[in-house]
């Protein structure tokens, strides 16, 4: 699964507002937690910055609570066969989006099959290709996505044409295997890319020993090779059947009655399926793992990942504001520039059923001194275990987070994921990420984010290695 | 309910409906069926001949409004009651084109700019995460915020704009990044075909022409120091040159003020990008590169020509002609074909054709694309129908995310487009006829463009020559030309 995935989960785990365009000015108003009001004029310059500073925004900074937004209004049923629909009405969009979410994903592969749902998935698309033709030809589209614990099939299609949508979802359920559809799906997987190598690579050390998530979503060619239509056929007997599966709808009109019309489309005997125990747990972590990935032409990469074992919601909402902070506030980029390299941070949680992943990526020049720019990173790391965060740059990464989900409410297909995954209530997850705290965030990076749990995989090219300076401490012997 | 949206509500019900009448197919039933037939009730979706295109009521495309701020800069926004976030976009018309004899400056400037948001966006209200992408034609600042955060981004923005200089120490760091920019959109190897192709198709007479410096090096970024930053900064960062965006559920008269007081700091003056040089339009050989990259899969071919002047079409007609060779390219088995229209200010359309082939087929891919090309024809009364709704359907996913929306607006800002392009659109959708979509199709392939492909040129390159002579590029000593391939 590629690590931007795991942003539209975290996205999709938050819920969403209204706006508030009448609402009077926003005041100084008291966060939870102890807002502090930074001084005009004693903030430090950032590199390179002129010295004359423009006056427009020194003005007191401003720190409120999240804007209030409503949830949009949806319903929902179990139809007779035992899929779960939703319909929430939007006369705001001119297109539908529809999700058919099941509740399998790469995590519940045979221990002898790692990426047995991946092909599944892309054999079922290949299979349905006639009614995928036909919703395109109609101005609509498909996309087939697996993730570590849930598949997808994601349709966007003009409202006047959700029937063939339907058409496509219902034959997802009855669409009968060959061995020329497992033969053709294993042939669209390319060959990882040397950053998708690595970062697979991370994922197997972050998790070792726990097979659901150690393996890569897609498995490796080896794995998939011996997979055949009949041990497809019996993964999806209990994992592709109604009831496993959420379908949600997002369009114009009734809400109501499109839930009548979805009932009585997918009626029929239930078939309830069966979802099969997976196998282990994640085992407390005591070492840091590494890796390093030498390749002609790769990017200087650091990447960081750390298991996130028996953590609370309220301690997983802190992570990803932690996340954020080391994303948008640019303390690795300052640590890093110290040593007159820029960089590049990408910092996520990826919320997981069993144990989540906090993941830290930072792009570098290339003949960077990696010893030294480890150093630099993993510096902020224990900052960021150490101080608590500065109340303004937590109002900045709770504000980041809190529109994000909001503007996933304005899409169709965005708010059809999020009705399909059972999102939590909006007001609900803003309370959430008022909670948090800069005391929160701290700790909760030093109980998950320490040194001797952490995966780290570095990624270089031999050929730019910088310089050594061996021969220079010889010469002064 | 408006009458719109009533009808729209209808469609929707009928289409339910018309499921709910018909015999009972649900996924209990699970009748096998061969993958070669559709399922019962799989059957039902595709036995059907396609619908009929649905123009898109040019009422259901939003309306633009465009005010005059008093501060000079331009406000064009959307209202949209339902929108929970205001999607913003902030054009300067100061692209690549614009860098005169230094190369990067234009995004070496924004970078600049960004690093000076990020320390003067201290009110909690403001956008964290502030984005700028610059164009030939433009550079985009692009943020997403809650209602009362616009204005504390924009304030922030515009004093960064408002800026007088910017000194050595602050290029000398924008350029660093830049140059990290660039290196990392060399090895973005999708990326690469629309970068060559834009490269090699615009020629100037004498010199290279401002809209095909897509590949810089590091050499050149170097050579933008603050000196040539702040010449741009002060000519092209001023209120006349700039165009606000906005899809959000404010009202034009809200919206106005919030600009007006939050740019008021934007220097006033005009800015003129330089005329340039039209691009050589005439004919020549088709330029064919195959970049060597061996284990590439999927192999990514990108085909670029400029798109008709105003005299043979529209850009809707063009995307309509794109959508009709894709679906011919589709029932010849090549799936995975997209067409990219993109307008450019001082020049023509340029429209790319995307196919992604897996390796194993790719020679055969190469032969189909060879003879829908060479076969074109206008299309038949069905293949217009598909097509339009194929464009429909892009128009939808443009209007209807207010980000996307934003684009889409930020893009016409950019080449100076009418505020009303997108509900034109809507109506040539609908006006478009066989004939005139197969005249704009033979404007574009009435003359020659630059293919790029990127894969194995060792297994590839003797099958690429159906297009003539190929030059293979290594990707690992610049992109020069490592030999030629003949027919």
């Amino acid at each position: 699964m590629r690590l931007s995935s795991l942003l539209v989960a975290l996205a999709l785990s938050i819920g969403v507002a209204e706006p508030a365009w009448a609402a009077p000015p926003a005041t100084q108003a008291k966060s939870k937690g102890k807002p502090k009001k930074p001084k005009p004029g004693k903030k430090k310059p950032a590199q390179g910055q002129s010295a004359k500073k423009p006056t427009a925004v020194e003005d007191a900074p401003v720190i409120r609570p999240l804007v209030a937004a409503s949830e949009p209004a949806s319903v929902r049923a179990i139809a007779d066969s035992g899929l779960t629909l939703v319909a929430s009405q939007r006369d705001d969009f001119a297109s539908a989006g529809l999700v058919l979410r099941f509740s399998f994903g790469s995590a519940d592969d045979p221990a002898s099959q790692a990426g047995a749902g991946a092909v599944l998935l892309r054999a079922l698309e290949h299979a349905l290709g006639p009614e995928i033709r036909a919703l395109r030809e109609l101005g609509g589209d498909a996309t087939f996505d697996l993730g570590p614990d849930a598949a997808s099939v994601r349709i966007r299609v003009p409202s006047g044409a959700i029937d063939a949508a339907l058409g496509l979802v219902s034959a997802t359920f009855t669409r009968a295997l060959s061995q020329a559809d497992v033969d053709a799906a294993k042939a669209t997987f390319p060959a990882p890319s040397v950053r998708e190598g690595a970062e697979a690579q991370l994922v197997g050390l972050v998790y070792q020993g726990f097979f659901p998530y150690e393996h890569a979503v897609d498995g490796t060619a080896a794995s998939r090779a011996p997979i055949d239509v009949a041990a497809l056929e019996a993964l999806r007997k209990d994992r592709v059947v109604p009831g496993q599966a959420t379908l949600a709808l997002v369009s114009p009109g009734d809400a109501n009655a499109a839930l009548d019309g979805l009932k009585a489309r997918f009626t029929g005997p239930k078939v309830d399926g069966a979802r099969p125990a997976r196998a282990g747990t994640l085992q407390e972590q005591t070492n840091q793992r590494a890796a390093d990935v030498e390749t002609t032409g790769a990017p200087t990469t650091l990447l960081y990942a750390w298991a996130i074992r028996d953590a609370s919601e309220a301690e997983l909402n802190a992570l990803s504001l932690a996340a954020r902070l080391l994303t948008t506030r640019g303390a690795i980029d300052e640590s890093v520039a110290k040593l007159s390299l820029p960089a590049q941070v990408h910092a996520r949680l990826g919320r997981r059923a069993g144990a989540s992943v906090f993941f830290v990526e930072v792009g570098l020049p290339d003949a960077t001194p990696l010893k030294k720019a480890r150093h630099a990173v993993e510096d902020v790391f224990v900052a960021l275990s150490t101080k608590a965060a500065v109340a303004l740059d937590l109002a900045h990464a709770r504000e980041a987070e809190w529109v994000d989900a909001l503007a996933g409410l304005d899409d169709p297909l965005a708010s059809a994921d999020r009705l399909a995954a059972g999102a939590r209530p909006l007001g609900d997850a803003r309370e959430a990420l008022e909670a948090v705290t800069p005391e929160n965030v701290r700790a909760a990076a030093a109980k998950y984010l320490g040194p001797l749990t952490r995966a780290v995989v570095q990624v270089s090219d031999p050929a730019k290695a910088p310089a050594s300076k061996t021969p220079k401490k010889q010469e002064k012997h | 309910m408006s009458s719109r949206r009533a009808r729209a509500a209808a469609l929707v019900l009928s289409a339910f409906f018309g499921a709910a009448c018909g015999p009972a197919h649900g996924p209990g039933t699970r009748t096998p069926a061969p993958s070669a037939s559709a399922s019962t009730s799989a059957s039902t979706a595709t036995s059907e001949p396609p619908n009929p295109a649905k123009a898109v009521d040019p009422a259901t495309v939003p309306a633009v409004t465009g005010v005059d701020t008093s501060t000079g800069v331009r406000l064009e926004s959307v209202t949209r009651a339902s929108a929970r976030v205001a999607e913003i976009r902030v054009v300067v018309r100061a692209g690549s084109a614009d860098d005169g004899e230094h190369p990067g400056t234009a995004r070496t400037v924004a970078r600049s700019l960004l690093t000076a948001y990020k320390a003067l966006a201290t009110d909690g209200r403001a956008a964290t995460e502030v984005t700028a992408a610059v164009s030939p034609s433009a550079t985009t600042f692009s943020f997403h915020a809650a209602s009362d955060g616009v204005g504390p981004t924009l304030k922030a923005l515009a004093a960064a704009f408002s800026k007088t200089s910017l000194d050595a120490a602050e290029t000398r760091a924008a350029a660093q990044r830049v140059t990290e920019d660039v290196k990392a959109e060399l090895r973005d190897l999708p990326s690469l075909g629309p970068r060559l192709v834009q490269r090699d198709l615009f020629v100037a007479p004498i010199g290279r022409h401002p809209y095909s410096l897509t590949l810089l090096t590091a050499d050149e970024i170097a050579g933008v120091d603050a000196k040539a930053a702040s010449a741009f900064l002060s000519s092209f960062y001023v209120a006349s040159n700039v165009t606000v965006v906005a899809v959000s559920a404010a009202a034009p008269t809200d919206l106005r003020p919030i600009v007006e007081d939050a740019l008021a700091s934007v220097r006033k003056g005009d800015a003129r990008s330089a005329d340039v040089d039209k691009p050589e339009g005439r004919p020549r050989p088709m330029k064919v590169m195959l970049v060597d990259v061996p284990a590439q899969d999927p192999v990514l071919v990108t085909l670029g020509r400029f798109g008709p002047t105003a005299a043979q079409g529209t850009d809707t007609k063009t995307r309509i002609f794109g959508a009709a060779l894709r679906d011919r390219l589709t029932r010849q088995g090549v799936e995975k074909a997209r067409l990219e229209v993109t307008p450019l200010r001082q020049a023509p359309v340029l429209a790319l054709l995307h196919i992604d082939l897996p390796p194993a087929s790719a020679a055969d891919g190469f032969k189909k694309l060879h003879a829908v090309l060479d076969g074109w024809s206008a299309p038949s009364a069905d293949e217009l129908v598909i097509a339009k709704n194929h464009v429909i359907g892009e128009l939808l996913r443009t209007i209807d995310p207010p980000g996307a929306l934003a684009d889409e607006l930020a893009r016409g800002a950019a080449v100076d487009a009418p505020e009303n392009a997108l509900e034109a659109r809507g109506l040539e959708i609908t006006m478009a006829e066989a004939a005139d979509v197969g005249v704009t199709g033979s404007a574009i392939l009435g003359h020659d463009g630059v293919l790029v492909v990127v894969g194995d040129a060792k297994t590839l390159a003797p099958a690429l020559t159906v297009f003539g002579e190929v030059d293979v590029l290594d990707p690992n000593a610049g992109l020069a030309r490592v030999r030629s391939v003949t027919p």
